[in-house]
């Protein structure tokens, strides 16, 4: 980091990085005021994709909403899908059957596990490497082509309902997802050859973005940035859902606080994702996957409640208000990247231009669940 | 620390009253009326004990609008959910940006969807709407509802209890 206090004014210059640009995976603008190579202020200015969802929430009944959930983040659509259908089981008081409890955990499991890979390729691409992105996404189809026989579509999922899951999975599912976990164990020892130990990566990604614990806590990040700070907090450990207190799981942080810790955060996750699903498919036991009365048109009673799930970007919470009418009187979504983007104005002051990629990238941003 | 605790000290800040949630219903522990006045001082006191600012956001009422803020400790995972009560007419609450620097966003939001005026906020303009654009989640006259609707028992746990 440079002294920045002593450069005068007509030296520094703007440049707009976005809307269009390929490191901001998506639409998002960030306005950058320069001095040569260095970021003296950076702000991002979101809406390119806003589509006003929580307003859609109020003129639209709680079923007609549902697909809307996959739109938001549409890299792990089925967090989203468990937030919602959630919230309005806690408000209604359904409890889904226990094999619906399982089928939720092991979709969205292998959905995290889709959403980790695409941001490994992603982040690996931004900083110039072409070919970790092909192996990732090879890996991610595997899980494409699983969630696809039982949901039907293969990124914007609309999979769970109120009261349970719209398809039972079978046979052929888990023997499909015990072979992908054996096929991803193994790969990742070419992960750790092409990126882990790849010494550009490493110098790219290595004190570049120190967010620390405190910065991390006011700024309300969590997910793999809060935890890439040395924080261990997660929302399926310590606001416990569903039905992950079953699981032995670990819950990996970094040390650093760096964008490499975060990066290591994330593949770390992903061997836990896979541990909890292997165990859910241990247990998964038999039963109905759908409760059997549940009405077309859903009324919750009057009141409010929130639901807090682990999306893959950090704690993703849903906050209902219902009149007891057929339709929600407020929704609001709590985005994860929202927060975790915030810090990125703090973050990039007196950073280069080019290590401020590197961060962008580290935060693993889902424009579309930010602009909402 | 322990919950009792944590309440005991609560009650001692000026706040207009408290109320013990259902966890299992209402996905939070704790729920704190305030005036706009005293939120200040109570954010200054969770900031202390460690909690972290989830979300703020909106309700519109009537007569008066609601602000929510969603707090949770990263340590014990409680949730702790602070309500204002303000104007319709000239909605306005102090600014929690230079408490919480992540606030700044979320009120800028606020402002966006609702009209609410943040006091003290350092750059309160437009983030996910254009400019000049209306506050879309402000009901319409005939939409709006009156708080005892939504709550009809408000501060006892009957509503809750009747769930099954």
């Amino acid at each position: 980091m440079i002294e920045l206090e002593t450069t005068p004014e007509q030296e520094c210059f703007y440049l707009n990085m976005g809307p269009q640009h390929p490191s901001t995976h998506g639409v998002l603008r960030i306005l950058l005021k320069l001095d040569g190579e260095y970021i003296i202020y950076a702000e991002p200015i979101l809406g390119y994709v806003h589509r006003m969802h929580e307003k859609m929430a109020e003129v639209k009944t709680y079923r007609q909403y549902l697909p809307n959930m996959g739109r938001l983040d549409y890299l792990a659509a089925l967090s989203y899908n468990h937030a919602y259908v959630s919230a309005v089981e806690r408000l209604t008081g359904i409890a889904p059957p226990l094999r619906a409890e399982f089928i939720r955990v092991i979709t969205v499991e292998l959905n995290r596990i889709a959403s980790h890979l695409v941001w490994l390729g992603a982040y690996v691409l931004d900083l110039g490497a072409f070919t970790p992105i092909m192996y990732a996404f090879d890996d991610r189809e595997q899980i494409l082509d699983i969630l696809q026989r039982v949901t039907g579509s293969r990124l914007t999922y609309c999979y769970f309902r109120f009261g349970g899951v719209a398809q039972d999975i079978d046979d052929e599912f888990i023997a499909a997802t015990r072979v992908f976990i054996k096929r991803l164990r193994s790969r990742f020892s070419i992960y750790e050859a092409l990126v882990t130990k790849n010494p550009i990566f490493v110098y790219r990604s290595k004190g570049i973005g120190i967010i620390s614990s405190e910065m991390a806590m006011a700024y309300g990040a969590t997910g793999p940035v809060l935890r890439g700070s040395g924080i261990k907090f997660d929302v399926r450990r310590d606001e416990p859902y569903s039905i992950y207190s079953l699981f032995d799981f670990e819950i990996p942080t970094g040390s650093g606080c760096d964008a490499y810790d975060r990066y290591l955060v994330r593949v770390q996750e992903m061997e836990q994702s896979m541990r909890i699903i292997e165990q859910a498919i241990e247990q998964l036991p038999q039963g109905p996957i759908m409760l059997p009365d549940i009405p077309v048109e859903i009324r919750p009673p009057k009141g409010d409640c929130y639901f807090a799930v682990e999306s893959a970007r950090g704690k993703l919470g849903i906050y209902l208000v219902s009149d007891g009418g057929p339709k929600p009187y407020r929704l609001k979504i709590r985005a994860p990247g929202f927060s975790n983007l915030s810090l990125f104005e703090e973050l990039a002051r007196g950073t280069l231009l080019a290590d401020a990629v590197s961060i962008l990238g580290s935060l693993d941003l889902v424009i579309p669940e930010i602009d909402r | 620390m322990k919950m009792s605790i944590l309440i005991k000290e609560l009650s001692t800040l000026e706040i207009e009253f408290l109320r013990i949630a259902d966890y299992k219903y209402e996905g939070q522990h704790l729920e704190v009326f305030l005036e706009p006045k005293q939120l200040l001082s109570v954010v200054q006191f969770l900031k202390e004990r460690q909690f972290i600012l989830e979300d703020i956001t909106a309700i519109d009422l009537t007569p008066r609008m609601q602000t929510v803020y969603h707090f949770a400790a990263i340590k014990h995972g409680w949730r702790i959910t602070l309500r204002i009560w303000i104007d319709r007419e000239t909605p306005a609450v102090p600014s929690l940006s230079k408490l919480i620097p992540g606030a700044n966003w979320h009120e800028r939001e606020t402002k966006d969807f609702f009209g609410i005026n943040f006091l003290g906020h350092p750059y309160l303009s437009p983030l996910l709407l254009p400019d000049e654009f209306s506050h879309p989640l402000l009901k319409k006259a005939e939409e709006i509802k009156a708080e005892s609707e939504i709550w009809p028992v408000r501060f006892c746990n009957e509503v809750r209890n009747d769930r099954t």
